[in-house]
């Protein structure tokens, strides 16, 4: 079952990024220009583990920079 | 022979390439000849100050060039320059967490003077100030000062005065002051740079240096004037917020041949930058602080192309001590001795531990300081009396490969520099929501954070709570110390006194 972006905006605000931060994300531009920094990062990859039972592997966690592509990859 | 370290690494350079950028930042350059120049009025300043040599300066300025040039005019004059830590790209009057801390540095150090881009922060009300921008200080003197006072006479140290002190902090929160002497400023040039860089006389030269630690930082400092000045490097000053995007700007737009970051950053530039940047500048990037996990390792050469090394180093040594070498170091391993260097793995008993035995890393070499400032206690343990450092890590050797396993004390390195547990502790303690907590360390893809266990106030709704408090992490802690993960706990493992156990909690890998 895929996983929507509204879905993936709760699990971001879950891993502490502010909701105002979250409202304002753009679909397909990187993260880390839009105010999502690198300690943010491992925060939102232990916040899917948690809420979707999703472990996200090491090499496929470098490729994962935009919502989109986070959408993608949780909806294999 | 006494030498003074800033007129030795202005001087050689001066004299074989005078018109070689010495450091580039944002729009404007600085040739050595020009930096020599800045650095000599610098010195007269303060003489003109009547700061005397051998009294502390605090240095309150990022990464730019009136930091390099304070720094290394107040070493020719024979000042000590003490670099004040504080979180990159934010001035100090709106830093959050350092002002006590910065107090406390200004006082145990007696800095007699605070050179500073901001004087308007809380702690310049109570010492003599000297205002910069960030080309230099912003005080200008007429040409008979300067010719009074610039008669180009370098301080000549003696073997025990002092060239520089940086603090470092200590396992119960309190900063310790780290003095190193002029030598020691010398040392990674004559030892680490010809271990990565290869033996000739200029190590760096033709190479254009980025360093994403700030000059602040005893691997920054190391970095960029210790290897990229002393080694006649063209040093790109990188002063705006370690955010990946914008390093990731800088690189596109300068082409730095050399890179030193650490793990994360490392991390967060791979996924800010476009597939389609041209990378082939680079020919080598250095990490330190952590070990990197061998995917960001391969990913990163994959990416770049650049060999990759890894250094161990910390602010009592100065220079990193051990180094890795590509193709021969397996990555997850911390290499071999640095040229000059020495290392031994001891037990409790003291005695140097088998193959495959963990035990405390001691290590031994030039350029490494013999005693914290004013604290006999800690230097007694730490800096022994056989000459060898007790480094305080935990390693494994085994088949001539060390690793590292850990720390014999409660602190933790992530994002390259260290945490006090406890600090992180007495924050988050600070939220409504929160009766207690502990936090310790966890793996995230093989990279160390921090994970909060929190017990919670009666009938909070620990869904929600979570991603509360880890916003209040942020809004009150430097980046480094903010937790990524919050579990919830019912209690806290203590001893029959009350002692937290943080060795009893689950570890999160």
């Amino acid at each position: 079952m895929g996983v929507t972006l509204e879905r993936l905006a709760e699990i971001f605000v879950r891993a502490g990024i502010k909701k105002s931060v979250v409202d304002g994300l753009q679909a397909d531009v990187p993260l880390t220009k839009q105010g999502v920094d690198s300690v943010d990062y491992p925060a939102i990859l232990v916040a899917i583990k948690d809420a979707l039972g999703v472990e996200i592997g090491d090499k496929e966690a470098c490729e994962l920079k935009t919502l989109v592509d986070f959408e993608k990859r949780l909806s294999k | 022979m006494s030498v003074n370290a800033a007129a030795e690494i202005l001087g050689k350079n001066v004299a074989r390439h005078p018109d070689r950028p010495a450091l580039l930042f944002r729009q404007g350059a600085r040739s050595y000849a020009q930096l020599e120049l800045e650095v000599w009025r610098f010195a007269a300043l303060l003489k003109l100050r009547n700061v005397v040599p051998q009294s502390m300066v605090a240095l309150d300025l990022p990464n730019c060039p009136a930091f390099v040039v304070a720094f290394l005019g107040a070493l020719l004059h024979g000042a000590v320059p003490v670099p004040l830590p504080a979180p990159p790209g934010k001035p100090a009057s709106e830093a959050s967490f350092p002002g006590p801390e910065r107090r406390f540095i200004l006082e145990d150090a007696g800095a007699v003077l605070l050179i500073t881009d901001d004087p308007a922060q809380p702690c310049a009300s109570e010492i003599a100030v000297l205002p910069c921008d960030h080309w230099g200080p912003l005080e200008s003197m007429s040409p008979e000062a300067m010719a009074r006072g610039a008669d180009r006479a370098a301080f000549l140290p003696s073997p025990d005065d002092l060239a520089f002190m940086l603090y470092t902090s200590g396992s119960t929160g309190r900063p310790k002051g780290v003095p190193h002497r002029h030598a020691d400023l010398l040392t990674p040039c004559a030892t680490l740079g010809p271990a990565i860089f290869g033996e000739r006389p200029e190590h760096l030269s033709g190479e254009v240096l980025l360093s994403t630690s700030s000059l602040s930082f005893s691997y920054g400092l190391m970095a960029q004037i210790g290897l990229g000045l002393a080694g006649g490097a063209t040093v790109l000053l990188h002063s705006e917020p370690a955010a990946a995007g914008l390093v990731v700007e800088t690189i596109a737009a300068r082409k730095p041949t050399v890179l030193f970051s650490v793990p994360t950053t490392f991390d967060a530039l791979l996924r800010t930058m476009d597939p389609a940047l041209d990378l082939s500048s680079l020919r080598c990037c250095v990490s330190s602080g952590e070990a990197m996990p061998a995917g960001l390792h391969e990913a990163w050469q994959q990416r770049t192309g650049a060999a990759v090394i890894e250094v161990l180093g910390s602010t009592e040594t100065f220079t990193s001590f051990m180094v890795t070498r590509p193709g021969r170091d397996k990555p997850g391993t911390l290499g071999s001795p640095t040229p000059g260097f020495a290392v031994r793995i001891v037990g409790e008993d003291e005695a140097d531990v088998q193959d495959g035995g963990i035990g405390r890393l001691l290590v031994k070499g030039p350029g490494i300081a013999t005693a914290y400032w004013r604290r006999p206690d800690r230097t007694a343990e730490v800096m022994r009396a056989d000459g060898w450092l007790d480094t305080g890590d935990l390693c494994q050797g085994s088949q001539g490969q060390l690793r590292h396993m850990g720390r014999s004390d409660d602190r933790i390195r992530t994002g390259g520099q260290w945490v006090v547990p406890s600090q992180v502790e007495q924050c988050l303690r600070g939220h409504p929501s929160v009766a207690d907590c502990a936090v310790v360390a966890c793996r995230v893809r093989g990279l160390a954070y921090l994970c909060a266990f929190v017990i919670p106030r009666e009938h909070m709704m620990a869904g929600t709570l979570g991603g509360d408090i880890l916003r209040y992490a942020k809004a009150h802690l430097a980046r480094h110390m903010c937790p990524v993960k919050v579990e919830f706990v019912a209690q806290l493992p203590r001893t029959t006194t009350g002692k937290l156990q943080r060795h009893r909690l689950p570890s999160l890998d």
